[in-house]
C-alpha cells in the first residue's frame, strides 16, 4: 500500500497514512477529530474541509482518483487520499471540546445529602485504622482483627468483603506498617468491599462523576472526603461518528460486526481522555480514583456496560438494565483503580435515564412540596412533573437543534459560539454577543433561541417561520432554491464566511421546540393539569445559563411562566451523579425515586400529534397559552383571541 | 310531566361572510351569498340561530374533463367544453347559489395555461351568470402565483372567492384579495391546528376575518370520512365557543371527490345501478359534511345538489 503525508492547515500538522484511507479518519489520527454528525454517510455536511492542492478519490464521486488543481470543498468522510495532501480544516467543521468548567444547579433538598452527617457512605472511602497487634491473650485472626477495627473506625454492623488478591496482602501489610493502616472501601450496596490497604497517610481518594451524553461527555474530578471539585472537563462523545442520535448508533452496533464493541471502546475512550485530562491538570495519579459515578440515558449506558441495548429501540422501549449492580472499574476499561466501583444513575425507562433520575435527584423535584416541571432538552427532550408524592415522566424526540447539531451554523457552547443576537431591522444591523468574547463562530442553543424571537420581532420570518422572501435587506437570498438569511457578513466572522441560517435549519428548530412544548402540555393533559399550576420549572441540559428565559417564552420552547418560576438549571445530570457519588443515601434516593416515577409513553397518547402541530407556531397556534405575550402581541396579531 | 329538552348555549357564532358585490357595492352581480352566522350546531335551530341556509355551489372546469362516466357527464350535454355556457347552465337549470371555476388547466403538468387565458376564462365566466365567484388555482403554487393575481384583477370589485392559502403560500393570494376586493379560502390539510395558523397568517398579512373562508382537505364517504367528520365538527364547535381564529365559515368540496372513489363509478352489478350510484355517494359525503358543520358545498352532479337542498329543506323544517 502506498505511503502518503497529509499536511493539515492551519495547525500544520503532518500525519502519515496509507493511500485510500478517508480524510476523516486520517485527521482523527492528527488528533484533530472533525464534527461528522451523520456518522460517516456522506449526508449531513459537516465535515466539509477544503483541498488545497494533491490526489485524492472521491467515494460520493466516480471513484477514481483525481487531481486537486485549484482549493476544492469536500467531504472528509466521503474523499479518501491517493496521494500527498494540503488540507485546510475550517474552524467550524472541529470537533473543539467545550472547555469550561461544568456547572449545574443544587437544590436545598439535594445539598442537604452533603451535610456533615448525613452523608452515609461515599461511593468510595479511605478509611485509617488503628488496630492492636495479636497477642496471646487476644488471638484474632488477621482478617477479622482488620474488620472489627473498621466496624470500629466507621462501619458499625455493615458487612465488609475483600477479593483474594487484597485479602493476600493483609497480613503481610498489617506488620510491615506496624497495625497502623488505611484501608479504601467502596459501598457496593449489600455491603462494602475492601480494594486496597496502605500508609495511614496515603493520598486523598477522588471520585468521579461523568455525564455520558449523546452528543458530549462531561466529568468532574472530585475529593471523597471533602466533596471538593478539583477539576472538570467536557469532551464531545466519540461515539458521535456513529450516528448523531442513539436510535442510529443501536442500529449501527447491530448492523457491524463487533459494532456493539466499538461503540463501547469509543465512549470508554471518550472518558479515559478526559480522566487523563483530569489527572494532568491535577497532578493526581489513576490509582487514586476508587469510585466512579456516572449519569446517561439507557442507551448511553447499556454501550458503555457493552450490554445490547436493542430493547430500547423496539416497542415498548425498555430499558435492558434500569439499575445496573455495581461493576468495577477495571472490567469497564476505565483507567481509573482496578477494583474502583462504578455505579450508573437508574433508568426509569428506555428513553428516560439515569441522567434524568440525576436531574430529578439534583432538582430536589422528588422532595418538593408543590407541583415541579423538569424539562431536559438534549438531542432528545425529557420532562418530569410532580412533587414529593408523585412522578410522572415522558420523551419526545427533539433532536439536537439546539444542541446546534444540524444546523450548519450551531455549535455546542464553546469560545466563539454566539450567545446572544440581535437583529435591527432599521439600521439592517446584527449585533452579537460570543461566549469568551471570541469572534464568532456559529451559534449555540442560547443563540438560536434569541435569532428565532429576533427574527420572527423583525419579521424577517413570519409566525410559522417562513422567511418572508420580500423582506427589504440584501440578507435574505436564495441557495440551491432554498430561502436563506444572512445573520453575519463574512467580514464579521470567525470563519470568513456568511454566517446564514436556512429555512431548513428554521424548520428543524421549530420542530425541536414544537416537541418540547407539545410533551410538556400532552402530559399535563394526561395528568389534567393547567400549566399555571407548576410551581417551579427546572430547564436543564442544551442552554446555557444565560439563557433568557423570557425569550424562550416569546418563541413557545418553554411554557408561560413568570421568568422568576423559572430555573436555567445547566447540567442536573452532572449534578446527580456529584451527588451519588458522595451519598449513600442519595444512592438510595435516587433509585427509589426511579422506581416510583410512572413512564408515559406519548406514542399512545392521543393528542401528542395535534399539540406537536399546534405547537409549530412562534409562540404558539393557540395565543391564549401565552397569556403574558397577549398585551404585547394584540397590535402584531389581529387581537387574535381563542381557545380550542 | 312535561319534558323540558335540554338546550345548550353557545357563547359564539360563525363570522357572516358575504360573497359577490352588486351594483350598489361597485360590483356587477346581480345577486349575493351570504356564509356563516350561525350560533348553534348544524339543523339544530331551536338551540340558536342560524341565519343562514347552507350554501350548495356547482364547480365548472376551465378544461374539458376527461373520462367522467357518463351518469355525471350526461347532465350537462355539450357545455362540458365551454366554461361560461357550463357556469350558465348550472345556475339556470341547475339551482346553483354560485359557481365555483377550478382553473385545472393552468397546471404545468396539464395545459399549462398562461395567466391571461385564465383571466379570459374568468371573465367570460363572470359575465355568463349573475351569482358570485370562486375562483380555485391549479394547486401548482408557483402557477397559482402567477395566475390568482392576474385573475383576481379581471375580477376587481366582484368580491369573489380565491381559492387556496395554504401555510407556505398565502402572501401572493391574500395581497390580490386585499388589493381587489376579493376574499380568500385558507386550506389545510384535515387539521384543525394548521387551519388555525393559516387563518392567524392571512389576519396578520391584513385579511379580515369576514373574508376569509376555510376549506379543510376532506375526501368522500368510504375514504376516512369519519376524521373528515370531527374535524369539521370541532372546528365548529371552536366558532361556537369563541375562537375567533377558528370562527370563520366552512367551504367542502364533494363532487371531484365522491366520484373520485370507485364505488361512484365502477360497474359492478352487485353494488346496485351505475345510475344513481355516484349521484348517492356525492350526496351523502355532502349530506354528512352539512351535517359536520360545512356552511358551503361545491358539487358536480345536480341531482345530488337537488338531493341535499332537499335534505337540507326538511332538516330545517323545525
Amino acid at each position: 500500500m502506498k505511503q502518503v503525508r497529509v499536511l493539515f492547515e492551519p495547525d500544520g500538522v503532518v500525519v502519515e497514512g496509507q493511500a485510500g484511507e478517508l480524510l476523516l479518519d486520517l485527521a482523527l489520527t492528527a488528533g484533530l477529530p472533525l464534527l461528522s454528525e451523520c456518522g460517516g454517510q456522506g449526508t449531513c455536511g459537516s465535515c466539509r474541509v477544503q483541498v488545497q492542492s494533491g490526489r485524492v478519490r472521491f467515494l460520493n464521486r466516480s471513484g477514481l482518483e483525481e487531481q486537486i488543481a485549484a482549493p476544492q470543498e469536500v467531504l472528509a468522510c466521503q474523499t479518501a487520499a491517493a496521494g500527498d495532501l494540503v488540507v485546510h480544516v475550517p474552524p467550524e467543521t472541529r470537533l473543539c471540546p467545550p472547555d469550561e468548567r461544568i456547572t449545574g444547579y443544587m437544590g436545598p433538598e439535594a445539598a442537604a445529602f452533603l451535610r456533615p452527617g448525613r452523608t452515609g457512605f461515599a461511593l468510595g472511602e479511605r478509611t485509617p485504622v488503628q488496630l492492636s497487634p495479636p497477642s496471646f491473650d487476644d488471638p484474632t485472626p488477621d482478617w477479622e482483627r482488620l474488620l472489627e477495627g473498621l466496624r470500629q473506625a466507621r462501619y458499625g454492623r455493615r458487612n465488609i468483603t475483600a477479593n483474594l488478591d487484597v485479602l493476600r496482602e493483609i497480613p503481610p501489610q498489617l506488620r510491615a506498617l506496624d497495625f497502623s493502616v488505611s484501608a479504601t472501601l467502596v459501598d457496593e450496596g449489600c455491603h462494602h468491599r475492601l480494594i486496597a490497604l496502605g500508609q495511614p497517610e496515603q493520598e486523598e481518594a477522588l471520585g468521579l462523576a461523568v455525564d455520558i451524553g449523546t452528543s458530549n461527555v462531561k466529568a468532574e474530578l472530585v475529593q471523597l472526603r471533602t466533596g471538593r471539585v478539583l477539576a472538570g472537563a467536557a469532551q464531545l462523545n466519540a461515539q458521535v461518528r456513529y450516528g448523531e442520535d442513539v436510535i442510529s448508533r443501536i442500529i449501527w452496533a447491530q448492523e457491524h460486526e463487533r459494532g456493539a464493541d466499538e461503540l463501547q471502546d469509543a465512549v470508554t475512550s471518550t472518558v479515559n481522555s478526559l480522566i487523563e485530562e483530569l489527572l494532568q491538570e491535577t497532578g493526581a495519579s489513576q490509582d487514586q480514583i476508587i469510585a466512579v459515578s456516572c449519569a446517561g440515558n439507557a442507551t448511553m449506558i447499556s454501550f458503555r456496560l457493552g450490554i445490547p441495548a436493542d430493547a430500547i429501540r423496539r416497542a415498548p422501549h425498555i430499558a435492558p438494565v434500569g439499575l445496573p449492580p455495581m461493576i468495577s472499574g477495571a472490567i469497564l476499561g476505565l483507567q481509573v483503580h482496578p477494583q474502583a466501583a462504578v455505579f450508573c444513575l437508574p433508568a426509569i425507562n428506555g428513553y428516560v435515564g439515569g441522567d434524568i433520575t440525576g436531574g430529578i435527584l439534583a432538582t430536589g423535584l422528588f422532595e418538593a412540596d408543590s407541583l415541579t416541571l423538569l424539562i431536559d432538552v438534549g438531542t432528545n427532550g425529557e420532562i418530569v412533573i410532580g412533587s414529593k408524592d408523585w412522578m410522572v415522566c415522558c420523551s419526545c424526540s427533539a433532536g439536537p437543534a439546539f444542541e446546534g447539531v444540524g444546523i450548519e451554523c450551531g455549535l455546542p457552547a464553546r469560545p466563539g459560539a454566539i450567545e446572544s443576537l440581535a437583529y435591527d431591522p432599521d439600521q439592517d444591523r446584527t449585533t452579537v454577543r460570543t461566549i469568551g468574547d471570541d469572534p464568532p463562530v456559529g451559534l449555540c442553543g442560547n443563540g438560536l433561541v434569541e435569532t428565532l424571537a429576533s427574527l420572527l420581532d423583525a419579521r424577517v420570518i413570519d409566525r410559522v417561520g417562513n422567511l418572508v422572501p420580500d423582506f427589504p435587506s440584501p440578507r435574505m437570498r436564495e441557495a440551491n432554491g432554498e430561502p436563506q438569511f444572512v445573520l453575519l457578513w463574512r467580514e464579521d466572522t470567525a470563519t470568513a464566511k456568511d454566517l446564514v441560517l436556512r429555512q431548513g435549519e428554521i424548520d428543524n428548530l421549530l420542530r425541536a421546540k414544537a416537541a418540547v412544548f407539545a410533551a410538556v402540555s400532552t402530559l399535563l393533559e394526561e395528568l389534567g393539569l393547567d400549566i399555571a399550576q407548576i410551581d417551579r420549572l427546572y430547564l436543564a441540559g442544551a442552554f446555557g445559563s444565560h439563557l433568557d428565559v423570557r425569550t424562550a417564552v416569546e418563541i413557545g420552547l418553554l411554557p408561560d411562566l413568570p421568568a422568576e418560576r423559572v430555573t436555567v438549571a445547566g447540567n442536573t445530570a452532572l449534578v446527580g451523579a456529584y451527588i451519588t457519588l458522595l451519598s449513600s443515601e442519595a444512592r438510595e434516593q435516587v433509585s427509589s425515586l426511579a422506581r416510583a416515577t410512572t413512564y408515559v409513553d406519548l406514542s399512545t397518547a392521543s393528542h401528542f400529534m395535534e399539540e406537536f402541530v399546534a405547537a409549530q407556531m412562534l409562540p404558539h397556534t393557540d395565543l391564549e397559552r401565552f397569556p403574558s405575550l397577549v398585551s404585547s402581541e394584540q397590535g402584531r396579531a389581529g387581537g387574535s383571541s381563542s381557545n380550542t | 310531566m312535561e319534558l323540558e329538552l335540554p338546550i345548550e348555549q353557545w357563547s359564539d357564532s360563525v363570522s357572516t361572510v358575504v360573497l359577490g358585490a352588486t351594483s350598489e357595492d361597485g360590483g356587477t352581480r346581480t345577486s349575493t351569498v351570504t356564509l356563516g352566522g350561525a350560533a348553534t350546531l348544524p339543523f339544530l335551530d331551536f338551540e340558536g340561530e342560524a341565519p343562514n341556509p347552507p350554501v350548495l355551489a356547482m364547480e365548472v372546469l376551465d378544461t374539458e374533463p376527461e373520462g367522467w362516466p357518463e351518469p355525471l357527464a350526461a347532465p350537462f350535454g355539450d357545455v362540458l367544453g365551454d366554461p361560461a355556457a357550463w357556469a350558465a347552465r348550472c345556475v339556470e337549470e341547475f339551482d346553483a347559489d354560485l359557481i365555483c371555476l377550478k382553473l385545472i388547466g393552468a397546471d404545468p403538468l396539464r395545459r399549462d395555461a398562461s395567466p391571461d387565458e385564465c383571466a379570459e376564462t374568468v371573465r367570460k365566466v363572470l359575465d355568463a351568470i349573475g351569482v358570485p365567484l370562486i375562483i380555485w388555482g391549479c394547486g401548482d403554487y408557483d402557477k397559482d402565483n402567477e395566475v390568482i393575481p392576474v385573475c383576481s384583477q379581471v375580477a376587481a370589485g366582484e368580491r369573489c372567492l380565491l381559492g387556496t392559502a395554504r401555510e407556505d403560500n398565502y402572501r401572493t393570494i391574500a395581497a390580490s384579495a386585499l388589493a381587489d376586493g376579493h376574499l380568500v379560502i385558507g386550506e389545510s390539510p384535515l387539521d384543525i391546528s394548521i387551519q388555525k395558523q393559516v387563518n392567524i397568517l392571512l389576519t396578520e398579512q391584513g385579511v379580515p376575518g369576514d373574508r376569509i373562508v376555510m376549506y379543510q382537505v376532506t375526501g368522500a364517504v368510504g375514504y376516512g370520512v369519519e376524521y373528515a367528520y370531527s374535524i369539521l365538527e370541532r372546528t365548529r364547535l371552536a366558532a361556537l365557543t369563541g375562537d375567533t381564529m377558528l370562527g370563520m365559515p366552512m367551504v367542502s368540496i364533494v363532487g371531484s371527490e365522491a366520484w373520485k372513489a370507485k364505488e361512484a363509478w365502477m360497474e359492478e352489478p352487485a353494488w346496485g345501478s351505475l345510475e344513481r350510484r355516484g349521484i348517492l355517494w356525492e350526496a351523502a359525503t355532502a349530506e354528512l359534511f352539512l351535517l359536520a358543520g360545512t356552511d358551503m358545498v361545491i358539487f358536480w352532479h345536480p341531482e345530488a345538489l337537488k338531493h341535499t337542498r332537499w335534505l337540507a329543506k326538511d332538516l330545517s323544517k323545525s
